[in-house]
């Protein structure tokens, strides 16, 4: 019968029963859940006649209905029995009772028959978060049944992963529109020994019953509980290098924890210097799957940071967000950029002249530090401080030995202040070489009886003579042993043959044979190194006659161009009479001739004045000319002029005779002023230490004068001015003046003093600067003088600008660098006790970095000290990169 | 649209993969105007006239008008600043701006490196702006070309002068007028001085808020508040609140009260610098008063100061003309 016809069926049944009076039909249960077999169930009905029958039908989870066999129903008086069937098949089942009246339902009763004999399943485990750890806590379990399930009765058991320790939840939620869902709440501190619980663990359900209290089989196949309550610890930690110096690039800091970070946490690591107190972030580079971070320093840090150092690590945590405790690591960094200082020599005689082939250079130096010769390494007796070192030195040569060392950590000393040992090596005997003997004729004073001779002997190295063995000879019969002492000057040694008898034998060699040999014996001469001359036999001499020319020197040595030169030319008295074959030229410094001019002078009976080409000469009397020469656009430079004399009569070469002169164009440069000078004033004490350089266009010619004029400078004082002129012609390049007011008693009155600096070169050309100081004592009111210089300057070739001021006070002086927007790029502080501060002038020096050790863009930074509730003026540094 | 969208697209793409630097262009920090430098400097989100376009080029979009302004801090014994704009309503919903960034530093005392004085010379700085925004409500974009110019006149021993090129992306988006947020992102540009030396300027992302709520009435009272991140530099705040107790009368089209604190750096990142010292030496407060004479729709004139007071540095007095038709 299909549902249409049953239904149609029923509701006439139902019309049938409302028109045709109270049939009724009433089972005594209406429910019953896992009916043992045979339960009888009973029930009663009512209606007119007992012409009954019943129908039973059941359906199974709302499928459909079937009929079953109603034979077994015993009805008696009104109330009946049946049986229930056996039912091995889990489901809801819902039995109609109807009652049928002439095969028309008169009335029907229900009954609910629930078989559920299988037991709960868990469908799924969800946790909420999905691990335990110390920064995740509590922990929700989500529990889902296949069936709706009891809070009461079940529990959970974790097991840790090496079963050593386990935990049970037994207190389980459960929100009434979701039966088959239940929770329950897990936090870190449920765990008595959070150590043993990290890692995965074991989950075991049991004991939850169902609705009809079938008992789940024990679980333990569900998704685990992560717990992790380790915060992550430091197993190790290293520097690669662990020291840093100046030079040092890179420093590699390697710390590696027992598990994996999340780099995604915010955390940091700090270089903490525990004395200083100075402080620097690390960018915590990670690697090694997370457990291992590494921090770069790539910039040397702030002196601060000199010493061992400390790491702070703070914030990192591991996956689970289980954060590392904050704890300051001793670290074996240590950051050492001090320059040692150059090593010291203690033993070995510098600047020395020796035979030998090896000698002994020993010192002091740095603990530990290494010392180095030419730029290795030395492996002679090194120990403590003190070192040692064998020079070889196997060649004729001058050495140098450059020391420097490095201590400990690789620091350098500097370079520029290497100490140097210099040996000159010399295992040659000497020579006479380059210029072959010489035996000139001479006077030794102005009496033509003086006549002698002068032996010259040129050696290739300084000698000296050892009293003997230095012969002269005409063929191989006629021989003088030279019993004279011998003058050195430079590589020239020289002899004045002037006794009676060897004048007269060498007179009569010269005029008979115009030949002479010079012959030495084996160490007639030794070197300043002690090796001896070897022998010489018979060597030519080249016969000379002296210059009869005294003296050739300038009247006007430094000249502008379009001036005369005067030069005196004086003869020695005892020259011969008659004409002589006069020559002049000029030369410039580097050799090239631009004039030149020979003339016969008669000395005794000529004109006065003698046409040279573009110049004149003057007899002033028999023995002295004066040479003028008109420079004309003569360049400025240095110049020699050259002037010889040749004797008609004895027909040997003479020598020149030279003298130098200048022609400047460009009076003296005033190079620079200390204390530094401005128009707008600087302050200076009441007794400065005046300091200039000056320049010249040529470095030869001095600085004649110099002029320090105080006065004043306002006019209606009407206070003298003090003069000071000092004569500058000892002064050597660079020329540089110091005058000390303190030492030289003068005293500057306070207030504004105008200054002038006149100085002078030897050509009378002048320059004159005036400079106005402030003067003040000992304190000054506030922050004053402040200023900088060089400025520009360029930061990129490790250029510093030192930036100035007057300060007396003793609140710390601090020092701030803005860009033009007000951002802060650099920050100093001068305290009362650090080198300087005692001083009434303040020095800060900036090296053109920012904030982060980076050179700072180019451009105009203002600059500001401030001490106390005193601020100084606002400075424009200016940073000029290239 | 979609050609604007694109292109403004293409331009941060290729902005982004620029170079960074290590240096802020700090000409262009300086807030440019009397109104942003009273209320603590650049809000990205707070639209204050034709200076918008140095801020944020999107905020050209809540433009109805013809603006210009011209702003100065007179600081003669320390530098000259101005800042010049115009900007030009095109159609309904695009927009055209120009306008030039300036400072000259005169009296800057040279010196050799021997302490010897050799006179004095100047410096100045330019940025000359080209903007462009584009209005999709609630949204707008906008973008800038600048270029930027820097050089010694009447050095001695040396001269030098740089040229570079920049360029900005802006965005706007406003909820009604409750709540504004704006971001500009500037991109890392090299100035390129004669010597073949070049200065990098880094990557600068700046974002602001403007609220004003709704129960205290949205034009009477204003808190801003933005940040601003340089690469490599401390994370930075800006906060200001702007309060207009007088509104359409006596003639007068507003009265606006204006306080402000910027340049707060809320880290230290890698400075090597105690904290306290870099927030005190950067931090200033700000306090500035406005008031314009005309109408919203037809033509006005404003006239805005501002007092920004240091803690280092030299207080200064900032002030703005603003005209509009």
């Amino acid at each position: 019968m299909n549902m249409f016809k049953k239904t149609i069926l029923f509701l006439v049944g139902f019309a049938v029963m409302a028109f045709a009076g109270d049939y009724t039909v009433k089972v005594s249960k209406h429910y019953m859940a896992n009916p043992p077999a045979n339960t009888e169930i009973s029930g009663t009905y009512d209606l007119p006649a007992d012409t009954i029958a019943f129908t039973i039908e059941y359906q199974k989870d709302g499928g459909a209905w079937t009929a079953i066999d109603t034979s077994a129903i015993n009805k008696l008086n009104k109330t009946f029995s049946w049986s229930v069937p056996q039912l091995s098949t889990d489901g809801t089942y819902i039995y109609l009772f109807r009652l049928m009246v002439n095969s028309v339902a008169r009335d029907s009763d229900l009954l609910k028959i629930v078989i559920d004999k299988t037991k709960p399943k868990v469908a799924s485990v969800a946790y909420q978060p999905g691990y335990l750890s110390n920064a995740q806590s509590p922990v929700i379990i989500k529990l889902e049944f296949d069936e709706p399930v009891s809070p009461d009765g079940g529990k959970i058991v974790l097991e840790n992963a090496s079963g050593t320790d386990s935990l049970q939840i037994t207190d389980f939620q459960q929100k009434p529109d979701s039966l088959t869902v239940l929770s329950a709440s897990i936090a870190a501190s449920d765990f008595s020994t959070p150590a043993n619980w990290t890692g995965t663990t074991s989950l075991t359900i049991s004991q939850f019953k169902d609705t009809l209290d079938n008992v789940m089989d024990v679980d333990a196949s569900q998704t685990a509980l992560v717990v992790d309550l380790a915060a992550p610890q430091i197993t190790s930690f290293a520097s690669q290098p662990d020291t840093m110096n100046s030079k040092t690039d890179k420093v590699t800091f390697t710390i590696q924890f027992d598990q994996a970070l999340d780099p995604s946490i915010a955390g940091g690591i700090k270089l903490i210097n525990k004395i200083s107190g100075a402080q620097l972030n690390f960018n915590p580079q990670f690697k090694d799957q997370n457990k291992t971070v590494d921090c770069i320093l790539t910039t040397v840090p702030a002196d601060s940071f000199e010493g061992k150092n400390s790491f702070l690590v703070k914030g990192l945590a591991d996956v689970h967000k289980n954060k590392i405790s904050e704890r300051l690591y001793e670290s074996s960094l240590i950051i050492d950029t001090k320059a040692p200082a150059t090593p010291t020599i203690t033993s070995g005689n510098n600047n020395q002249i020796t035979s030998k082939s090896s000698i002994t250079i020993a010192g002091k130096k740095e603990k530990k530090a290494t010392v180095f010769v030419n730029g290795a390494k030395v492996h002679g007796n090194i120990s403590g401080t003190s070192w040692s070192y064998e020079a070889s030195i196997p060649l004729d040569s001058f050495y140098v030995f450059t020391f420097t060392q490095v201590d400990s950590v690789g620091n350098p000393s500097d370079p520029s202040k290497a100490v140097k040992f210099s040996v000159l090596a010399d295992h040659s005997a000497p020579q006479l070489k380059y210029i072959p003997p010489r035996l000139v004729r001479t006077w030794k004073d102005s009496t033509a009886d003086s006549l002698c001779y002068r032996l010259d002997l040129y050696f290739d190295e300084q000698v000296v003579y050892q009293g003997q063995g230095v012969h002269l000879s005409v063929g191989e019969s006629e021989q003088i042993n030279l019993q004279y002492n011998f003058n050195s000057q430079g590589v020239l040694q020289y002899a004045y043959l002037d006794k009676a008898g060897d004048v007269e034998t060498i007179s009569t060699w010269v005029e008979e044979h115009r030949s002479v040999t010079v012959s030495m014996d084996e160490g007639a001469f030794t070197d300043l190194a002690g090796n001896p001359s070897a022998a010489i036999a018979n060597k030519e001499a080249v016969i000379q006659n002296e210059n009869y020319i005294a003296e050739f020197t300038a009247q006007n040595k430094y000249l502008q161009s379009g001036d005369t030169l005067l030069a005196d030319i004086s003869f020695k008295p005892n020259r011969p009479s008659g004409n002589f074959l006069f020559q002049l030229s000029l030369q410039t410094a580097e050799g090239k001739t631009i004039f030149t001019t020979s003339n016969l002078v008669d000395l005794t009976n000529g004109p006065v004045n003698i046409a040279f080409d573009k110049s004149k000469v003057t007899k002033k009397d028999n023995l002295n000319l004066l040479w003028s020469y008109d420079l004309g656009d003569l360049e400025a430079g240095k110049y020699i002029a050259t002037v010889s004399a040749q004797d008609p009569v004895f027909e040997a070469l003479t020598v020149p005779v030279t003298m130098e002169f200048y022609v400047l164009s460009e009076a003296p440069q005033i190079v620079s002023i200390k204390p530094a000078g401005t128009p707008e004033g600087h302050y200076i004490s009441k007794q400065p230490d005046f300091v200039v350089e000056f320049s010249s266009q040529n470095p030869e010619v001095r600085i004649q004068s110099a002029k320090l004029e105080f006065q004043k400078a306002t006019d209606y004082q009407h206070i003298s001015a003090t003069v000071i002129s000092v004569n500058m012609t000892e002064t050597d390049n660079p020329f540089i003046w110091e005058y000390n007011c303190e030492e030289n008693g003068l005293k500057l009155a306070d207030g504004s003093q105008q200054i002038t600096l006149t100085v002078e070169n030897q050509a009378g050309m002048s320059t004159k600067q005036t400079y106005v100081y402030n003067v003040t004592g000992e304190t000054v009111k506030g922050i004053k003088d402040f200023f900088n210089y060089p400025n520009p300057f360029n930061a990129l070739s490790a250029e510093r600008t030192i930036i100035t001021s007057l300060y007396s006070g003793t609140s710390p002086l601090e020092l701030y660098i803005f860009d033009i927007s007000g951002r802060l790029v650099h920050y100093d502080k001068l305290k009362e006790g650090a080198p300087g501060f005692g001083s009434l002038r303040k020095e800060f020096q900036w090296d053109g970095t920012g904030l982060t050790g980076k050179i700072v863009a180019n451009g105009v930074y203002f600059a500001r000290l401030k001490a106390g509730s005193a601020k100084s003026d606002i400075l424009k540094i200016v940073v000029n990169n290239h | 649209m979609k050609k604007t969208v694109f292109l403004l697209l293409f331009m941060l793409v290729v902005s982004t993969g620029l170079k960074a630097g290590d240096e802020v262009a700090a000409l262009l920090s300086i807030p440019p105007d009397a109104v942003a430098l009273s209320l603590g400097g650049q809000n990205q989100a707070h639209t204050i006239g034709a200076t918008d376009i140095f801020i944020n080029p999107a905020l050209m979009s809540r433009h109805d008008r013809v603006d210009v302004q011209f702003s100065n801090i007179p600081s003669l014994n320390l530098m000259n600043y101005y800042s010049a704009s115009v900007t030009v309503p095109i159609t309904m919903d695009d927009f055209v701006g120009a306008g030039v960034v300036g400072v000259y530093i005169t009296d800057i005392q040279e010196y050799d490196a021997n302490g010897m004085h050799l006179g004095t010379f100047s410096n100045y700085q330019n940025a000359v702006f080209l903007s462009y925004a584009r209005s999709f409500f609630p949204f707008a974009v906008g973008a800038n070309l600048k270029y930027v110019r820097m050089g010694y006149p009447g050095a001695k021993q040396f001269e030098n002068s740089a040229n570079g090129f920049g360029l900005d992306i802006g965005m706007l988006y406003a909820f009604q007028k409750i709540l504004k947020f704006g971001f500009i992102y500037q991109n890392s540009f090299d100035l390129y001085w004669k010597n073949d030396y070049h200065d990098g300027f880094p990557k600068r992302l700046a974002m602001g808020v403007v609220v004003s709520p709704s129960w205290i009435s949205t034009d009477f009272f204003k808190f801003l508040i933005s940040l601003e991140q340089v690469e490599q530099r401390p994370l930075r705040m800006n906060s200001g609140i702007e309060i207009t107790p007088l509104k359409d009368k006596m003639r007068i089209h507003e009265v606006k009260v204006r306080l402000g604190m910027g340049d707060f750096d809320l880290e230290l990142r890698d400075a090597q610098i105690g904290y306290g010292t870099l927030v005190t030496a950067n931090k200033f407060f700000s306090a500035g008063l406005g008031l314009s004479y005309g109408s919203t729709d037809s033509w006005g004139i404003e006239v805005d100061y501002s007092y920004r007071l240091m803690s280092i540095l030299d207080n200064q007095h900032m002030i703005t003309t603003k005209f509009w038709f």
